[in-house]
């Protein structure tokens, strides 16, 4: 069933035409159109989104629009759990990861909570069981510490280790 | 727009995307947001000593922290700052120094014995807890009541500081006289064992900001001496919207009444489970007068009493001819059906097991 419509704009320009109902799964746009009253024919623009994300939130968005809501935390275990991704989530997360950081950045942004779910569970499950060495080589990431530095947290770190 | 999308759809998606971010560009909140997803393991072994902002990050963390993942052969330091802390075995408690945790928000204790209990509630600080789970003490005994009530009474008072959520799995043992009469903090509280209905109704008197309260009604009151103790109370809370009771005595069904008139003017949401009945259960179970007389009971009292009331459950537990590896009866849940139910100026939905359902048919 086709519904109302918004027009919405993403950084680089381009509008999109969502409907109200697929738009609402982002809070941030939910809030927009009930408590600042925006009207449906005004253009809400997103400008932290451009326009090649916000198409992935979109395709997310539509394919995820008649999910149940999220349940509540377990009561016995509150970590966050990195094992269910849906075979269409994983197939939709077989990206690069500058797109899958910049699908966390516009879920943290248009305040998405499956869409946060899903991504953080991705990188989770890529950090996984590897080591410092391992992390530094697949997010490029620099050591700025110098070796005395290394050494005195080294030294820090020793009254807490295997006692 | 379509509702699913092919895999060469979400490829053409990708393709179009240049512009990249990498993963130090995330804000620390968002890192912070990532470490949820990790046990404190996890992140020790991939982020410590990476670079300065890390482990800066990691050592501001207030971490995860599940015992369960250490062994004898697996000894790890811990972590300073300590948000969750989850122990479900006694020789979990040999790796850590409660005395050493300041700033616990999450508290989950299950299969501790009642000396250690008592020896973690008076070491550790508890003013930040915001939600506690205390499971069964594997070595209960009925002379150890007064123990366990000092501990519950410990932990019910932390509903004057930041205590949200507390769940106990065990039998209420704390004599509620001695309760402060403000746990405002309290919203959400599970008990699974309350004496009976006037119980309930007094501790409720004491929390009134709480929300959601599942219990156990062990019994009648009528059965109860003391019950004047309990009655002398007459506030209302207004605050409850969901409650689930699990009735053990078909007595206290009509005592509910009580519990409606003085907590529940703005409860939406109701469930009651019934006492399990045995898998070929004999007319003398179902045709019990109580039982056949449900349908009107309740009619009446939602139509009366629950003015706010949306959704009502009735279930039943079957128990099963088999038996688990611990030679228990094995249960099992029947569908539940729904029922939609008008009344003159309001309409509500009731779910009723399946079982339960032909006591409606002659109602509807």
């Amino acid at each position: 069933m086709a519904g109302h419509k918004i027009k919405l704009q993403s950084n680089d320009g381009d509008i999109f035409d969502v409907e109200v109902e697929i738009a609402k799964l982002s809070i941030t746009i939910k809030t927009m159109l009930e408590d600042l009253s925006m009207n449906e024919e005004e253009i809400i623009p997103l400008p932290n989104i451009n326009s090649a994300i916000f198409k992935k939130v979109i395709q997310w968005t539509t394919h995820h629009k008649d999910d149940p809501p999220l349940p509540p935390e377990d009561d016995e275990n509150r970590e966050k759990n990195t094992n269910d991704i849906s075979s269409w989530d994983q197939e939709f997360l077989k990206v690069d990861q500058g797109t899958l950081f910049e699908l966390i950045l516009a879920a943290n942004y248009l305040d998405i909570k499956g869409l946060l779910d899903v991504t953080c569970t991705s990188v989770a499950n890529m950090i996984k069981g590897k080591t410092s060495e391992e992390i530094r080589q697949t997010f490029n990431i620099k050591n700025d510490f110098t070796p005395q530095e290394e050494e005195q947290i080294k030294k820090e770190n020793e009254w807490c280790e295997n006692k | 727009m379509g509702s699913k999308k092919s895999k060469q759809q979400i490829y053409s998606i990708h393709d179009e995307i240049q512009n990249s971010i990498c993963f130090e560009d995330l804000s620390n909140e968002l890192i912070y947001e990532l470490f949820d997803y990790l046990s404190f393991h996890d992140i020790i072994f991939s982020f410590d000593k990476l670079n300065k902002r890390f482990q800066n990050l990691i050592d501001n963390y207030s971490h995860y922290v599940n015992l369960q993942q250490h062994t004898d052969d697996n000894i790890l330091s811990l972590p300073k700052h300590i948000h969750s802390l989850k122990i479900n075995a006694r020789y979990q408690l040999q790796f850590i120094n409660f005395s050493n945790i300041f700033l616990l928000h999450y508290l989950i204790l299950s299969n501790v014995s009642i000396f250690d209990l008592f020896h973690i509630f008076n070491t550790l600080s508890l003013k930040n807890l915001e939600y506690i789970y205390l499971g069964a003490c594997p070595d209960y005994h009925r002379y150890q009541h007064e123990k366990l009530a000092e501990i519950q009474q410990k932990i019910l008072l932390l509903g004057e500081l930041k205590l949200k959520k507390c769940v106990f799995r065990m039998k209420l043992f704390v004599n509620i006289n001695q309760l402060p009469m403000n746990l405002f903090s309290l919203e959400y509280l599970r008990i699974d064992g309350c004496e009976n209905i006037l119980i309930v109704n007094n501790l409720l008197n004491h929390m009134p900001n709480l929300k959601s309260l599942h219990v156990s009604i062990l019994q009648s009151f009528k059965t109860n001496n003391n019950k004047d103790q309990y009655m002398k109370e007459n506030n209302r809370n207004n605050s409850l919207i969901n409650l689930i009771i699990r009735i053990h005595d078909l007595n206290s069904l009509e005592e509910l009444i009580s519990l409606f008139i003085q907590n529940c003017s703005n409860l939406k949401n109701l469930i009651i489970y019934l006492n399990p009945i045995r898998e070929n259960y004999s007319d003398h179970d179902m045709y019990d007068i109580r039982v056949i007389n449900l349908p009107q009971y309740i009619t009446t009292i939602i139509n009366q009493l629950l003015p706010q009331l949306t959704n009502f459950h009735l279930r039943q537990r079957i128990l099963s001819k088999n038996f688990d590896f611990l030679n228990r009866p094995y249960y099992f849940s029947p569908y539940v059906k729904e029922i939609p139910y008008s009344l003159k100026h309001r309409s509500y939905r009731m779910f009723i097991a399946q079982h339960l359902a032909t006591l409606w048919k002659n109602t509807t």
